[in-house]
């Protein structure tokens, strides 16, 4: 039996050619510093690559999404967890079993590294048994490692490596230090001194060995050690010569197909990881269900970088709700400053990208579509030269989009023309507009320029806005209304709050 | 193992800042904590953090109550307790200098050692001193206090740790010297020892055999014995420290707890030497609404300059509002402040100045006194006066007590009655006691004629002469001009 791919669905999605680079909105959306987020510490398996591509269609991101939710919900995290931070030292226990000098430890190096490895393949599997599992990805995974661990090579690796271990660890010796001389001698049995110790001040111990300590630092063996090593080895031959015929026999003994999913699995954890932290911090998110029609329901969406921003300032993110019907599809999106509309542009763009690659979403519901690609034009970071740079510089990148857009195509523009006079950006704006509205593109346009929203009737006017009553918390609210460039008033500030009315409300009852 | 003498089961955690509240100040603390103290810093430091320190629970209060009434009956007992404490903290200096992480760097474990069992030599004495003072105590504590705290010494100490511990406590400061360690251990990954741990010391060393297993077994050391000594001894002091440190927290809060009834039978002695009446208050629920009191003082002035106070009675079951007007230098501020005193000194478990006391229990007290220093700028002052009133109202509740003396003097009667109007309104429909001094007629006729329940009237007693005697009485506001009888008594010397 083959292994197969738990990242994607056929044979034929896995060959596809993987981009070095993020694509280029990744940037404008903030999802380069997500998903730099998403796999810090993981860098050994080099994850960040698979972050990039949207899959080919809506049933390679349902198997991903059917693996997620199973690892997630079915309770599989830890065990995922645990299984590759064992192979990780497997993998490390192993590359001592090559490089260290010593050939006794070279070969106790690969006897610990294949007991490690048997033990953890079988938890593994004992666990997937336990577990039902539904998805296909992880049904077929089960499969394949129920057939590996039967077959007779790893059968007859875990029996005598175990054996081998075990035989090992139950050498027990004696060294006494007097009058300048080291003596190793066989176990006596007699009490740890800090046992008794301990119980005469009637001291609770909570961990299992309370009072063992470490002698010599390092995993290579110091003069000391040798010497104390080459004692015991006289007085305990037979184990030493099991592990020569061990070595020789099972060396190297690592299954190529089981790194691969190790490194496959990796994906699903970092996504969960990223995932419950922000849970813990009391935001959802969700798996998402992917629509056949172009329409979009998201209950409670938020932008992962401003969440990021205000775990570490404590501040409150609130969810916004919001839905689009299979026949919108230009969005004008008008509003103050500070009131949002780059977050919500931003958050837009997360929800979709991440559903592309089979990712939860952050929000707590959502139904989203299929598209080909997410276009952005934000305001270049470039520092400002002369106008007609700075315009020249927008149309530059205007242009591809308007050339590749299709009516599957997700375009976010944030403050377009924002470096020319408000009569020409209007004038510009609306004309993008009306060609993108014949692409059948969807367009979200985020703008200071109110009067656009109004300028079709088919475009959606958004208006974004602060909560008045409580304007430290960055709440944000996207609504559907006529823009009509108001800005709330900021409330009065009153100045000993003495008066009768206030007094009652400030004194606690 | 904590002692519990201040409550119940529980540990005193003290509030951060006591120095910013004003009604230190106000309501003169410093001297009834200096007489307590008597010259000892820590009873001073103890009696600075509780005194301030509210209870809002009457059974808190009552146990210490309780505690104070034993200490004031055998005030050799606390002195021995608060003795013995505080000579293991000081015992435990060179100790704690030498444990800190930023010290022992350079210090063997083997010096460590040695340190620690000469210190749980000092605090085995000290251990058996408490077990001895409580033999000696069974059957003549009344408070809850006292006698579990021997009880429960009885079962975390007993005397079978005790002597166990004086064991090992020899044991090891003998293998400290003797220099011989056996350790054992197994075989772990990558064949690196693994379990590394510390075999039986013996008492005589010098007996015991030594199993060889054959000559290569034995093999000379280089200088890493040191090391491998400080590596296999670092769990002894690790389980030595584990218990000296609780132990001596234990001892902290032996010395602490203690040196606050210290306190409190040192004022006793003190009060009573002057001829001064003292009595256990009687703390009211919170939610009830009471203040009455007979022979009622202000202790600061004895304390203070050894006169004799005067006192005064009242009987308010149901006080809301108790405005007190009148007469200028009538004792009114001395009167607000008695009543401000008793009350905290109810409210951390001492004894209060009067011959009776009873009073509802409040969860914060805040005083509003006009300072000395302010009265004489007056324009330009309200500003600062409502900013200060404006930090009590972020803190005020419905059940605390509000002590206010003359307030808004800074602006002119007319306006200030307005601002006092409104706010003591407020603070009437919402329940909350306040005791005010006034000076402004405007307010207190208004008062008056609101006719309304549980506000009470009080002002000083003015004979036809003009003699004051400091005494208040309960009567109707009148109007007076403003220092007239200061002046006749001026007049009169001519």
């Amino acid at each position: 039996m083959i292994y197969q791919s738990i990242l994607f669905d056929s044979a034929r999605s896995s060959m596809v050619h993987v981009q070095k680079d993020p694509p280029a909105m990744f940037r404008d959306i903030h999802m380069d510093t997500i998903i730099r987020d998403m796999v810090r510490g993981t860098e050994e398996y080099d994850l960040e690559p698979l972050f990039y591509n949207k899959l080919e269609n809506a049933d390679c991101i349902r198997y991903r999404l059917a693996i997620m939710r199973e690892i997630d919900h079915g309770g599989l995290f830890e065990a995922f967890a645990a299984f590759s931070e064992k192979m990780r030292k497997v993998r490390e226990y192993e590359t001592y079993s090559r490089t260290f000098e010593d050939p006794d430890q070279r070969m106790k190096w690969l006897l610990d590294a294949a007991n490690l490895y048997s033990l953890s393949v079988r938890e593994l599997q004992r666990i997937l048994t336990s577990a039902d599992l539904q998805s296909q990805g992880l049904a077929r995974f089960y499969n394949w490692l129920t057939d590996f661990i039967h077959a007779p090579y790893f059968a007859a690796l875990s029996k005598e490596a175990t054996e081998l271990h075990r035989e090992f660890s139950r050498i027990r010796f004696d060294i006494t230090f007097e009058d300048g001389t080291m003596t190793i001698s066989p176990a006596d049995g007699e009490q740890d001194y800090c046992q008794a110790l301990s119980a005469a001040f009637r001291q609770e111990q909570t961990a299992a060995n309370p009072f063992s300590f470490r002698l010599f630092p390092g995993l290579h063996l110091s003069d000391m050690e040798r010497s104390m090593l080459k004692a015991i080895k006289k007085r305990f031959p037979l184990p030493f010569r099991k592990l020569d015929a061990f070595y020789a026999e099972h060396s190297p003994f690592i299954e190529p197909s089981l790194l691969v999913f190790e490194r496959e699995v990796q994906f699903y954890l970092a996504c969960l990881r990223y995932f419950h932290s922000l849970q813990r911090n009391g935001l959802s998110y969700a798996y998402p269900e992917i629509s056949g029609k172009r329409e979009l329901r998201i209950q409670g969406g938020y932008d992962l970088s401003l969440a990021t921003s205000a775990r570490h300032s404590g501040a409150t993110v609130v969810g916004n709700s919001f839905d689009l019907e299979d026949h919108e599809r230009i969005l004008v999106l008008t509003g103050p400053n500070q009131g949002g509309k780059t977050t919500f542009a931003r958050s837009f763009g997360q929800m979709l990208h991440l559903s592309a690659i089979g990712c939860p979403v952050p929000c707590r519901q959502a139904v989203l579509f299929e598209f080909d690609r997410i276009f952005t034009h934000f305001p270049s970071r470039e520092q400002p030269g002369h106008r007609s740079g700075k315009l020249q510089d927008e149309l530059d990148r205007l242009k591809p989009i308007l050339n590749h857009a299709t009516d599957r195509s997700v375009i976010l523009f944030n403050e377009l023309f924002c470096t020319t006079s408000t009569h020409d950006a209007y004038a510009m704006g609306s004309q993008v507009l009306l060609d993108l509205l014949e692409v059948g593109a969807t367009c979200l346009y985020v703008t200071h320029i109110f009067e656009l929203a109004a300028s079709h009737d088919k475009f959606v006017s958004l208006v974004a806005a602060t909560d008045p009553e409580d304007l430290s918390r960055r709440t944000f609210r996207i609504r559907r209304q006529q823009a009509d460039g108001l800005v709330h008033a900021s409330s009065l500030v009153r100045k000993y709050g003495l008066t009768r009315h206030q007094l009652k409300e400030r004194i606690q009852r | 193992m904590k002692p519990y003498l201040l409550y119940e089961c529980q540990e005193f955690v003290p509030r951060q800042s006591l120095d910013d509240l004003p009604f230190m100040q106000d309501l003169q603390v410093e001297p009834l904590l200096e007489a307590m103290s008597q010259g000892d810093r820590f009873v001073l430091d103890t009696a600075s953090k509780l005194v301030p320190h509210v209870e809002i629970e009457a059974s808190a209060i009552l146990y210490r109550q309780q505690m104070v009434k034993d200490c004031i009956r055998y005030p050799d007992l606390i002195e021995d307790m608060y003795a013995i404490a505080s000579n293991v903290d000081l015992q435990a200096a060179d100790y704690r200098m030498q444990m800190k992480p930023s010290f022992s760097r350079n210090i063997s474990v083997v010096e460590k050692l040695k340190t620690a069992t000469a210190l749980i030599a000092v605090i085995l004495t000290a251990l058996l001193a408490l077990r001895n003072l409580g033999r000696s105590r069974l059957g003549h504590d009344r408070s809850e206090g006292l006698i579990r705290l021997f009880r429960r010494l009885g079962q975390a100490y007993p005397d079978t740790l005790l002597s166990d511990a004086g064991t090992h406590c020899k044991l090891l400061q003998q293998a400290v010297q003797g220099r011989r360690l056996r350790i054992g251990a197994s075989l772990g990954d990558g064949l690196k020892g693994t379990n590394y741990t510390l075999g039986q010391m013996r008492e005589a060393p010098k007996f015991s055999l030594i199993r060889r297993p054959g000559k290569s077994g034995a093999l000379h050391l280089a200088h890493s014995l040191a090391e491998i000594e400080e590596s296999a001894l670092a769990n002894v002091l690790r389980i030595v420290r584990r218990w000296i440190d609780e132990t001596l927290i234990f001892f902290e809060l032996l010395r602490f707890e203690s040196s606050f009834y210290v306190g409190c039978v040192r004022l006793h002695a003190t009060l009573a030497e002057r001829g001064c009446e003292v009595a256990f208050p009687i703390p009211l629920h919170a939610n009830e609404r009471c203040l009455s009191f007979t022979g009622l003082y202000d202790p600061g002035l004895v304390l203070c300059n050894g006169s004799r106070p005067v006192s005064n009675d009242w009987n308010g079951e149901d006080t809301l509002l108790l405005m007190i007007s009148g007469t200028n230098q009538g004792g009114k501020t001395t009167f607000l402040r008695s009543i401000g005193l008793a009350q905290l000194m109810m409210q951390c478990g001492l004894f209060v100045p009067a011959a009776s006391f009873r009073a509802n229990l409040c969860d914060c007290i805040f005083t509003h006194f006009t300072r000395e220093e302010d009265e004489n700028m007056r324009s330009g002052k309200l500003d600062e006066e409502l900013a200060r009133l404006d930090g009590i109202v972020n803190q005020l509740t419905a059940r605390s007590l509000l002590l206010m003396n003359e307030p808004f003097a800074s602006t002119t009667e007319r306006e200030g009655s307005a601002i006092a109007k409104d706010f003591l309104t407020v603070c009437y429909e919402l329940q909350l006691k306040v005791c005010i001094v006034t000076h402004f007629y405007e307010l207190a006729d208004w008062a008056y004629s609101q006719q309304r329940s549980q506000v009470e009237f009080l002002s000083p007693e003015r004979s036809e002469d003009g003699l004051r005697s400091y005494k208040l009485y309960r009567r109707k506001p009148t109007p007076t001009s403003y220092g007239e009888d200061l002046y006749k008594s001026v007049r009169r010397r001519k």
